[in-house]
């Protein structure tokens, strides 16, 4: 027993650090390839190609005085943030890495991954609530309701994704997709869930909840160093999750693109890597080139667009492999 | 520069003569900008797009069909094995636990040689029949 | 079965490693509170009356709506997980259900409750 315990601790930090390491690189990343997107360069003072620019921002985060605001209800806001963060790092427990590379191969890892997502409006919630001040309640109410009504097309889309592969077990969805990827009869469920995945962590052009401009940081208005450091924490790991789950989910997580066996010299967890990087990249790009939706469009996009999609493409992919005998 | 005063220009007879020197346009003014949108309608046909696409997933779907089926007879493979094993496994159970009741009984005799009314084989339960209790653990535990 | 036991420690793990990045600020950083620092943001200006005031009722609409579409995701699991096993029955049962939310989510749609926000 306890040399299983011991063994999930060593698998727990072989998991958290390099977590918080590519969470830490992936602020500079995005600053840096949206800069590049402007024409212009990003950070590159601090370090060789601005390398320790987020070790920079982790000191002045820390250094800086934590202010707790007067009329704010001191457990509850200081509980939001840590749910957050602590949410986002769970998710990582059934994301599998290689053929069971994975913390914990539960069977409802579909499930599980859901409810820790749907778990995530409380951190919001909670913080707005928390801080008694009307721009940080307006704006955590806002994006609570993105988040929630992103969750229903994210649902819908799992659904359609688990008829086919047949299993809630994650590392049984990507085994499922050695004949062929997801993203080849499902592409437009992957462009759906992917637009999803960006409304779910308020990214943009989702982002009017916590658009710099109008309502001033949203939700964590009241935060400073380490609610605000664990909230940009949480949500870059949120991001990192959500490119996973794409990758998981649509593009065959840790299998090469052809069954050759030439392709499998390169380690599973590359392909992953890969694949993810470039849904982070997806995610940056876009945040670089659209323009930011007004929230009722994005409801309106949520609920009346790509709600009854998903269904739609519920009940066709049930249909279709219903009919042929296809279903796993 | 918008404008600058010339200053010495010949024929001048005061300040008030000074020629202005102005930034203009060229004479004959600037050539005509190009400011209308022009989006080149090239490219394939919605319909085309959209046959390529359905056809693309079709394929996509029956590749899905053909690995559903691949996986549902291995699955159906590996249950039938551990089936056909059970007898097996059963087998070396019941020879581990025969010789570790026979352990047990031989310790069990040895303890209580003084008490003769003692019997370690009988089961405790007169009225009804219970499952024999695994006594001796699987790690040889007590 | 010990797979969840490896979600626990993660849950405490990470529990610790937040609290502790909370935490580094408070032993770090100095602290002077002031009656400007520490009064909630309103740009500028004196807060008004107090933000727990009303809210909009589009936010508990959405709310709800969540809850019905997120049951009906529930019960979808495991009719997919499942449905090589009940068949063209099980669909059209699933059908049925879905028909009747979908007569509902019309109804909210004609209604207007979808509209901003």
């Amino acid at each position: 027993m306890n040399i299983l315990i011991f063994s999930i601790v060593l698998k727990i930090l072989a998991l958290t650090v390099p977590l918080i390491l590519s969470i830490a690189f992936l602020v500079l990343a995005e600053r840096k390839v949206l800069a590049s997107m402007q024409r212009r360069k990003g950070p590159n003072v601090v370090g060789i190609y601005g390398i320790f620019q987020p070790i920079a921002d982790g000191l002045k985060l820390i250094v800086k005085e934590p202010v707790l605001p007067s009329s704010a209800n001191l457990v509850i806001f200081l509980f939001a943030p840590v749910l957050t963060f602590l949410l986002s790092q769970v998710a990582w427990a059934s994301i599998p890495f290689g053929e069971g590379i994975v913390l914990a191969d539960i069977h409802v890892g579909l499930l599980y991954v859901f409810a820790i997502s749907s778990l995530g409006v409380y951190g919001i919630i909670t913080a707005g609530w928390s801080s008694n001040s009307k721009y940080a309640f307006l704006g955590s109410c806002r994006s609570a309701a993105q988040m929630v009504s992103y969750e229903v097309s994210i649902g819908l889309i799992l659904i359609t994704v688990c008829i086919c592969a047949g299993s809630l077990n994650l590392t049984e969805v990507v085994l499922a997709q050695t004949q062929i990827w997801y993203c080849i009869p499902l592409f437009p469920l992957l462009v759906m869930f992917f637009i999803s995945c960006l409304a779910e962590t308020n990214r943009a052009p989702f982002d009017l909840p916590e658009a710099e401009a109008e309502l001033v940081a949203g939700y964590n208005v009241e935060y400073s160093a380490m609610g605000f450091a664990l909230f940009f924490l949480g949500e870059y790991a949120n991001m990192i999750v959500m490119s996973s789950l794409c990758c998981i989910f649509f593009l065959g997580g840790w299998l090469p693109p052809f069954d050759f066996a030439i392709f499998y010299w390169i380690p599973g967890i590359f392909w992953f890597s890969l694949k993810v990087v470039f849904f982070l990249f997806a995610f940056i790009w876009v945040r670089a080139a659209f323009p930011r939706y007004r929230y009722d469009q994005l409801m309106r996009l949520g609920w009346k667009v790509l709600l009854p999609l998903s269904l739609a493409w519920v009940i066709y992919v049930a249909g279709v492999l219903l009919c042929f005998d296809w279903l796993a | 520069m918008t404008e600058f005063l010339r200053r010495g220009a010949p024929g001048m007879k005061s300040v008030k003569d000074m020629p202005i020197v102005q930034d203009g346009p060229p004479p004959g003014g600037f050539p005509a900008v190009r400011y209308a949108r022009r989006l080149p309608n090239s490219g394939p046909a919605g319909f085309t797009l959209f046959g390529v696409g359905a056809a693309v997933m079709a394929y996509g779907f029956y590749q899905v069909g053909q690995g559903n089926i691949k996986r549902r007879d291995e699955k159906r493979e590996k249950l039938d094995s551990r089936r056909a094993l059970v007898p097996f496994l059963q087998a070396e159970e019941d020879r581990r636990w025969v010789a570790a009741n026979e352990e047990f009984q031989k310790k069990q005799k040895e303890i209580m040689k003084n008490h003769p009314e003692y019997k370690a084989e009988e089961s405790v339960y007169k009225t009804r029949w219970v499952a024999p209790a695994q006594k001796v653990g699987f790690w040889g535990e007590a | 079965m010990y797979e969840y036991l490896g979600i626990l420690i993660y849950f405490f793990i990470a529990l610790a490693l937040s609290l502790l990045l909370l935490g580094l600020p408070f032993v770090v950083s100095t602290r002077k509170a002031d009656p400007e620092k520490i009064s909630a943001y309103e740009c500028g200006f004196d807060p008004f009356d107090d933000a727990r005031g009303r809210f909009d009722i589009q936010f508990y609409l959405v709310a709800i709506l969540f809850i019905i579409f997120d049951l009906e995701v529930a019960f979808l699991f495991p009719w997919a997980l499942t449905l090589n096993k009940i068949g063209f029955f099980g669909f059209w049962s699933m059908m049925l259900f879905l028909l009747i939310l979908t007569i509902g989510f019309v109804y909210e749609w004609r209604k207007g409750a979808l509209d901003w926000s």
